[in-house]
């Protein structure tokens, strides 16, 4: 049964894709192709390279697009998106380095079980043009998301800085992260942080990205899964999320049109919680 | 002042014995010299720790509170206008956002956030800020050391 969905899904989507390219919309269709054990981006332009398109694989596409798109001049791209890569697109259009106007998507809604993998809050799309979406999800609904808010504060310490500890500063949760783009990196500077020392100082290293990384993360778990360490990064992020919800009734990745509350004063975006309180 | 009478009170004395290093970072509009503020600190405190002025509070980064833990402070005070009084207008705004959301961020990870004290004073009010200081060296006393 779960099969014949994976491929009623896998053809809806083969498709709209060459709808598109048929009617000469877009320049090509970006997605995910399968080669041999592993997928890779990869722009489709004729209808018959569609055969191996993938949509099962993983792999935050956005940057692809974002270098597509500086690279021609003008024409439309079309483009396979889960609800993360859309989220890192409106991101990214917020910085001025994607036009939305030359995307044209085809929105893929994440299965049950993708969206626990992944431990996704939102495993959709704004516009769903292949499978049905499963809503939201709440973050207790996530067994370790649940469990890491249940610790007191005396586990969190243990737990975060024994799993910090085993940080071989491979940078790859910066390098794989479609938003964590700054051209200087503060994690390069030896002011704040030590150069050629593993594990790096706890809690420097983690707290600085996890800090930048606040008003910009959309909960892709890109970080989580380039690490080869295997320190949820993904977790941490998607709870600092929900502090941002929290606190400033914020989130990543909806609407192009808003404004990090970080860059705005308090008249603009005003505090969701009460300061006695805190 | 009382001296602790009982064996209980004697334990929590010993405690109380440590003393923390902290980085102050405060405002140089509504605590113009940073030789004051030190002087609002209590004499050990202050000869562990540092005094920073900043041009507002906008200025404080989170890396500066973070490293200050990485380095082996025990807690970081942030000291500026009251929020409407700042020179920049809007300055201590950010700030405050910013400072909300990293104890968030240091709670999460189990660093207690209380270590991030942050406090909007009135240059005209010596005595709260004394007082303000002071409850925070005590609860910091209380956390103990961060390493």
């Amino acid at each position: 049964m779960a099969e014949n969905d994976e491929r009623a899904r896998i053809e809806e989507a083969r498709r709209i894709a060459s709808d598109l390219l048929e009617n000469g919309v877009v320049m090509g269709v970006l997605g995910l192709r399968r080669v041999e054990s592993h997928v890779e981006p990869y722009l489709f332009t004729t209808k018959d390279e569609l055969r191996d398109l993938n949509i099962s694989g993983r792999y935050a596409i956005a940057r692809v697009a974002e270098n597509l798109l500086r690279r021609w001049d003008e024409g439309a791209l079309g483009i396979i998106i889960r609800g993360c890569d859309e989220r890192h697109l409106i991101e990214l259009s917020k910085k001025k380095s994607v036009d939305l106007k030359r995307i044209i998507t085809i929105g893929l809604a994440c299965t049950d079980h993708e969206a626990k993998e992944c431990h996704c809050l939102r495993p959709y799309p704004q516009k769903i043009d292949v499978g049905k979406s499963i809503g939201d999800v709440d973050y207790q609904d996530h067994e370790t998301l649940a469990r890491l808010m249940e610790m007191d504060i005396s586990e969190r310490r243990r737990f975060w800085s024994d799993i910090f500890n085993r940080c071989i500063k491979c940078y790859g949760c910066r390098n794989s992260c479609p938003l964590c783009n700054c051209e200087d990196c503060r994690l390069e500077e030896s002011r704040w942080v030590r150069v050629g020392e593993i594990p790096p100082e706890f809690p420097s290293f983690h707290l600085i990205r996890a800090f930048h990384m606040a008003d910009k993360c959309v909960g892709c778990g890109a970080c989580e899964r380039a690490c080869p360490m295997g320190i949820p990064l993904g977790k941490l992020h998607q709870l600092i999320r929900e502090d941002m919800k929290r606190l400033f009734k914020y989130e990543t990745g909806l609407n192009p049109e808003d404004e990090s509350p970080l860059q705005n004063d308090l008249e603009k975006n005003p505090l969701e919680v009460q300061l006695d309180e805190l | 002042m009382n001296k602790p009478l009982t064996a209980e009170a004697g334990e929590k004395k010993t405690e109380l014995e440590f003393v923390p290093a902290i980085a102050v970072f405060h405002c140089r509009w509504c605590l113009p010299d940073s030789d004051s503020v030190r002087s609002l600190l209590n004499e050990e405190v202050a000869a562990k720790s540092v005094v920073i002025p900043l041009n507002c509070t906008a200025r404080m980064e989170a890396e500066f509170a973070i490293k200050a833990l990485s380095e082996g402070f025990d807690g970081i005070l942030i000291l500026g206008c009251e929020i409407g009084e700042c020179h920049y207008r809007t300055g201590n705004h950010r700030a405050l956002k910013r400072l909300l959301l990293l104890r968030d961020i240091l709670a999460l990870v189990g660093i207690y956030p209380e270590r991030l004290g942050f406090f909007w004073v009135s240059p005209f009010d010596q005595e709260n800020i004394r007082l303000t200081i002071n409850e925070y060296l005590d609860k910091l006393q209380e956390l103990g050391s961060f390493k």
